[in-house]
């Protein structure tokens, strides 16, 4: 029971943005998505967030078809995480996260609280929550919006319900205290929750530091996809960004560096 | 402060807004040219010409303006938010004007379909709302890029279309014969003035479930406010709350407009009001709007009743009066 995509082709006019990409999301572990701007990236992860139209391909969740879900049954079965910030009026960081509160099983307020409580201390904006959206930085409102996500996919489900976390670029607005924080608690409800993440990303070290699974895009097309040590090449990632990629295995892990 | 004690406080001031909301009808009801004294109708001790001004001529009116009041507010809070646009408002986007244009229309050709009376008051709210309905849809298709808005290009879209349904007003005023020219001019100015049962009622009933409707979408149209993927990743069907929401905001206003006219800037200046003092979220700010927006109806009816005895001035020009200033005031804090 995985998130995939088979065989992705996404055309936005007469323009091809992905090429017939196949991708597999295991419950619990990450799987990285790297390339250069422009490859394609966040159209992917639209697939497979549901939210973008096909050309052709398959975006399946747990055997089914994207499009044969509602917006109902998907939004217990994954969230997704957007570069967007689309708040005109004043909402309160409570009111953002609690949009998160999709679950499908009844729980009582206290439990709601404390689960929304607990996720904000984790992500460092407990002490935001009376406080307007508007008045936040573009670090704060992304963490209340990863807060509002993590929430979403809390909540108790069926047994047999794997879920999903679909990231896009969930650390662009982080400083690197905030970038450590964000991706250790991926991590964990990575491994801890059995939850399968997607995550889009640019920094290759922090990629290569929290994937499990790593895929390597460019211009639309699939270049390169496995494991750290095949993908992660001095080889691949040079020509991928057509620039100088050094890679050196330290004690503390790879390092990956452009000077 | 929790999430409790917030409901709580909302609850609160919503309450007082509905004390507030039937204080103002009972001082519309008793105030005016000839003024009633409400305990002694309610006793049985006053005329048979007071009862008669009270049933037939007030009451009627009194409704009317609170419930128009009411439903174009709330109307005003569902366009800003599903347009995500602090400064949309059916008057200044042209969902008025669509709807005037639907209204005359009806008024002009209405004689030559020869329809039976018993149809007259339904057929002008139709044609109303189907002119709102037309406008807002077409608002959506020319300021929306791929489900995103530019505060800019709704409003400018708005003027175009303003502009081309005073055109069509126009033609039909040209077509007009007299009696249907006076009866345009006097509607086109916003009043409460034709109110009776016969062709209140329908519309009433029309707004007031449009209103109560749109209260149960209020969880989606919170979700739409982070954009309509990322409403759809929340579980909101998003092309049915749209279909929905653009339908009943086209009733509120196209019943509104059909019985009363053009009104300005109530659905502006309500809702953000009712932000300010009550809560952002659209069940309270919803729920808000109809109060405020029935009360702040019936106060300027009453006053655009009352100023220049016994001549009445049009409640249209007591609502821009107060709502242009604030539009002024709302685009420099807003800086589109």
């Amino acid at each position: 029971m995985v998130l995939e995509a088979q065989n992705v082709t996404i055309n936005v006019g007469s323009k091809t943005i992905v090429d017939c990409v196949s991708l597999t999301v295991e419950p619990g572990s990450i799987t990285v998505l790297v390339g250069p701007n422009g490859a394609g990236k966040s159209t992917l992860l639209g697939a497979l967030g549901g939210h973008l139209a096909l050309s052709s391909g398959r975006a399946i969740i747990a055997g089914r078809d994207l499009t044969q879900l509602t917006p109902k049954q998907l939004c217990n079965q994954r969230a997704v995480m957007l570069q967007s910030d689309n708040l005109v009026f004043d909402f309160t960081v409570n009111d953002v996260i609690r949009m998160g509160l999709v679950w499908q099983f009844a729980v009582s307020e206290n439990e709601k609280n404390d689960v929304i409580g607990d996720l904000a201390s984790k992500c460092g904006i407990v002490d935001l929550l009376s406080q307007s959206v508007l008045t936040l930085s573009g670090g704060e409102k992304q963490r209340v919006h990863f807060c509002r996500c993590l929430v979403q996919i809390w909540g108790k489900h069926d047994r047999d319900t794997r879920r999903y976390l679909l990231l896009d670029e969930p650390t662009s607005g982080q400083d690197i205290a905030n970038e450590l924080r964000v991706l250790r608690l991926v991590k964990e409800i990575a491994t801890e929750r059995n939850i399968g993440i997607f995550l889009v990303v640019h920094d290759l070290n922090l990629a290569a530091h929290f994937g499990d699974i790593f895929y390597v895009m460019k211009e639309g097309r699939l270049v390169a996809n496995g494991e750290r040590d095949t993908v992660m090449t001095e080889d691949i990632l040079s020509s991928v960004y057509e620039t100088p990629v050094k890679t050196e295995l330290t004690s503390s892990g790879l390092r990956i560096h452009t000077f | 402060m929790n999430e409790a004690q917030r409901e709580i406080g909302s609850g609160l001031k919503i309450f007082i807004l509905l004390a507030v909301c039937f204080a103002s009808v009972l001082a519309a009801l008793a105030i005016g040219g000839v003024s009633l004294s409400l305990s002694e109708i309610a006793l049985g001790e006053a005329t048979k010409l007071e009862v008669t001004v009270l049933s037939e001529i007030r009451a009627p009116r009194v409704i009317l303006a609170a419930t128009v009041g009411a439903s174009l507010a709330v109307a005003g809070a569902v366009l800003q938010g599903f347009f995500r646009n602090p400064l949309a408002d059916p008057g200044l986007i042209g969902v008025s004007g669509g709807a005037a244009l639907g209204a005359v229309a009806m008024i002009v050709l209405g004689s030559s379909l020869a329809l039976p009376d018993t149809f007259a008051p339904y057929t002008m709210p139709i044609a109303a709302i189907i002119g709102s309905l037309c406008v807002t849809a077409a608002l959506y298709a020319f300021s929306a890029y791929y489900g995103q808005f530019r505060i800019v290009t709704v409003l400018l879209v708005g003027i175009a279309i303003n502009a081309l349904s005073s055109v069509g007003i126009g033609i039909f005023q040209y077509l007009s014969n007299d009696a249907q020219l006076r009866s345009l001019i006097f509607w086109m100015m916003g009043s409460f003035g034709r109110a009776h049962w016969m062709t209140t009622v329908p519309c009433v009933l029309a707004m007031l479930s449009a209103v109560l409707v749109l209260i149960t979408k209020s969880n989606s149209l919170d979700k739409l406010q982070l954009g309509e993927n990322e409403a759809f990743h929340l579980g909101v069907d998003v092309k049915a709350t749209k279909r929905d929401l653009v339908l009943l905001s086209a009733i509120c206003v196209g019943a509104g407009v059909a019985v009363s006219g053009i009104i300005g800037f109530v659905g502006l200046i309500v809702p953000h009001i009712v932000r300010f003092t009550i809560a952002v979220r659209h069940k309270p700010l919803m729920i808000g709007s109809a109060l405020v927006g029935g009360s702040l109806m019936v106060l300027a009816d009453l006053l655009a009743r009352m100023v220049a005895l016994p001549a009445e001035v049009p409640v249209g020009l007591v609502t821009s009066a107060i709502g242009a200033p604030f539009f002024l005031w709302l685009i420099t804090k807003v800086r589109p």
